[in-house]
C-alpha cells in the first residue's frame, strides 16, 4: 500500500486534526495515511470510524504514537500491511 | 487493529461543558453584586455569614462548577473513556449543583431551615451523581496513568470536602441521633477548606497541567518524578491533617509542607513555559504565570509574623491567604485554561463535522476568531484590576464598591466571551449543514 506521512507532534491544537483532515481528503484510494503523534487522539477514533475509516495506533516510545489510517473499503490490505509491518 | 479493544464513548455535546462555564460566570456575578450590597463589615472576618455565602458562590458557584464542567470534556481526550449517559448526568446533576449551591449562599445571609433542607438534599444528590458518575470511568484502567491517578485523588479530595461541607449544613439536625460534636472545632473547617483548596482544585489543576501544558502550549514534558510523586504527597500531607490537626504546630508544619510541594508544581510549570521552542505572545501563559507567581508570594506570606497581618490587613492572615489562593492564583489558572478551552472547544466540534463532509472544511473559522486575542489581554488586565481592589479592600474594607465594580466587568466581559464563541458556532454549523444538504 502507498504511505503518507504526516508528523503532528510538534504541533498544538487544533493543527493536528486540521492536518490529519486535510490529509485524509487529498489521500489516494487504496493508500495509508501514517500520522507521528505526541499522544492518542482518543476522540478522532471514534469519528474515523463513524465515518468510514479504519485505523491502528502502536506506541513508538514514551515522546509519542503512529497511528495508520486507511479507508474502509481497502480492510482488507490494510489488515495485511499492518500485520507485515507492526 | 485494535478497533475491539477500544469501548471509549463520544465527546459529550458541546452544551453539557458549556452550561457549567456559562453558569460559572454568572455566580461571580452573583457573588459580586451581593459584595456589593452587603458593606464593609463582611470584610471583617471569614466567618461573617454574608462572607461565607461569597465563599461559597466562588468556591461552588465558580471553581467546582468549571471543573466539573472540563473534566466532562477531559475524561474521553485524555482517558479514551466517558461518562455514560453524559446528557441525563450533566443535566440532573448540574440543575441540583446549581439550586443547592445558591440555596446554601442563602441560608447563610438569612437562615432558614427550607433553604438549608434544599442546600443539603440538592447538593448531596447533586455531588453524589456526579462523583459516582466520574469514579465510574476512573476505576477502569486508562491510559495516561500519572494524570488519572492526580485525577483519582483529586475527586477523593471532593467526597471528603462534600460529606464535611454536609455535616456542616445538617449538624444542628443530626445532632440529636448522630455524635458529631466534633464538628464544632474550627479545625475541621479549615481541613474543609484546605481539602477544597488544595486537594479537589489544587490537585485537578496539577494532573490536567501534566497533559494541557506540553499539548496546548508545546512545552517539554513535566519530570517524571513530579508527575508521579507529587499528587501522592499532595494528597498524604492533607489527609494526616485528620491526625494532626490544622492549628497544632504539627500540623501547621503540614501545611507549610503543603504549600512548598505545591510550589515545586509552580515553579515548574513556570520553568517549562521558559523552555517552549516557539514562544509566541499568549495571554493564557500571562495567566499561568500570574498565578504562578501569586502563589509563590503566597508561600512567602504564609510565613510573614503576625505582627504584619496587624499592621497591614487588621490581622487578618487567613482572609488574606483565602484571597490569594482563591482570587490570584485559582482564578488566574481557571481563566488560563478557558482562554484555551472556549475556542478550543468549539472549534473542535465543528471540525469533527468534516470528517463526515470534507468540503466543509471551507467553512472553519480560524481558532483564534473564536476568541480573539485583544479579547483575551483585555481579560487579563480586567484580572488584574480586580486583584488589586481585592487587595486594597482587605487592607481598607472602604473600597469593596470598587472590588465589586471590577469583579462585575471581569466576569461581565467572560460571560460575554463565552456567548460570542457559542454564537460563532452557531453562525458556522449552520454553514457546514447547508454545505452537506
Amino acid at each position: 500500500m502507498k504511505i503518507i506521512s504526516v508528523n503532528v507532534s510538534a504541533l498544538a491544537p487544533p493543527e493536528p486534526m486540521r492536518v490529519i483532515l486535510s490529509s485524509l481528503a487529498e489521500l489516494p484510494n487504496g493508500a495509508v495515511l501514517k500520522v507521528k503523534h505526541r499522544r492518542e487522539p482518543f476522540p478522532l477514533y471514534e469519528r474515523l470510524l463513524a465515518n468510514g475509516w479504519l485505523y491502528h495506533s502502536k506506541l513508538i516510545s514514551d515522546e509519542g504514537f503512529v497511528i495508520y489510517i486507511a479507508n474502509e473499503q481497502d480492510k482488507q490490505q490494510f489488515s495485511a500491511y499492518i500485520d507485515s509491518n507492526t | 487493529m485494535n478497533i475491539a479493544n477500544l469501548s471509549f464513548s463520544a465527546l459529550p455535546p458541546i452544551s453539557v461543558p458549556f452550561r457549567y462555564f456559562i453558569s460559572a460566570a454568572l455566580f461571580l456575578l452573583l457573588a459580586a453584586l451581593l459584595i456589593l450590597v452587603a458593606g464593609e463589615d463582611i470584610w471583617l472576618s471569614r466567618w461573617q455569614p454574608t462572607m461565607l455565602a461569597v465563599t461559597h458562590l466562588f468556591t461552588l458557584g465558580f471553581v467546582s462548577m468549571v471543573m466539573m464542567g472540563a473534566i466532562y470534556q477531559f475524561l474521553p481526550v485524555i482517558g479514551g473513556v466517558g461518562i455514560v449517559n453524559v446528557r441525563i448526568v450533566a443535566t440532573i446533576t448540574h440543575s441540583l449543583h446549581t439550586l443547592g449551591t445558591l440555596a446554601l449562599a442563602w441560608n447563610f445571609i438569612l437562615p432558614s431551615m427550607f433553604a438549608r433542607v434544599i442546600a443539603m438534599v440538592a447538593l448531596g444528590v447533586g455531588f453524589g451523581g456526579y462523583i459516582f458518575s466520574v469514579v465510574q470511568v476512573l476505576v477502569k484502567k486508562l491510559s495516561q496513568g500519572q494524570t488519572i491517578v492526580g485525577i483519582r485523588l483529586a475527586v477523593l479530595s471532593l467526597m471528603i470536602v462534600v460529606i464535611l461541607g454536609l455535616i456542616f449544613i445538617a449538624q444542628s439536625r443530626l445532632m440529636p441521633y448522630v455524635n458529631i460534636s466534633f464538628v464544632a472545632d474550627k479545625n475541621y473547617t479549615d481541613i474543609h477548606a484546605l481539602l477544597g483548596g488544595f486537594g479537589w482544585a489544587g490537585l485537578l489543576i496539577l494532573a490536567v497541567s501534566l497533559q494541557i501544558i506540553p499539548l496546548f502550549h508545546v512545552t517539554p514534558n513535566f519530570p517524571k518524578w513530579l508527575a508521579k510523586y507529587l499528587p501522592r504527597a499532595l494528597a498524604a500531607l492533607l489527609l494526616l491533617l485528620f491526625i494532626f490537626k490544622p492549628n497544632s504546630a504539627s500540623g501547621q508544619l503540614i501545611i507549610a509542607l503543603v504549600l512548598v510541594i505545591y510550589s515545586v508544581f509552580n515553579l515548574t510549570f513556570l520553568k517549562l513555559f521558559k523552555q517552549r521552542k516557539r514562544k509566541v505572545v499568549d495571554t493564557s501563559i500571562v495567566f499561568w504565570q500570574f498565578g504562578g507567581g501569586s502563589f509563590f508570594a503566597l508561600s512567602c506570606l504564609y510565613f510573614f509574623p503576625d505582627a504584619f497581618y496587624q499592621q497591614v490587613f487588621t490581622g487578618n492572615k487567613a482572609l488574606l491567604l483565602g484571597a490569594v489562593f482563591s482570587y490570584f492564583y485559582l482564578v488566574s489558572i481557571i481563566e488560563a485554561m478557558l482562554l484555551k478551552i472556549i475556542p478550543f472547544l468549539t472549534y473542535t466540534h465543528l471540525q469533527n463535522l468534516c470528517l463526515a463532509n470534507f468540503n466543509a472544511m471551507a467553512y472553519l473559522p480560524h481558532m483564534h476568531e473564536l476568541l480573539l486575542k485583544k479579547h483575551g489581554k483585555l481579560l487579563f488586565k480586567l484580572h488584574a484590576i480586580s486583584c488589586f481592589s481585592l487587595m486594597l479592600t482587605i487592607a481598607m474594607p472602604s473600597f469593596y464598591g470598587l472590588f465589586a465594580l471590577a469583579m462585575l466587568i471581569e466576569f461581565s466581559w467572560l460571560f460575554f466571551l463565552m456567548l460570542r464563541s457559542l454564537y460563532l458556532y452557531r453562525l458556522c454549523l449552520i454553514k457546514i449543514k447547508n454545505t452537506a444538504v
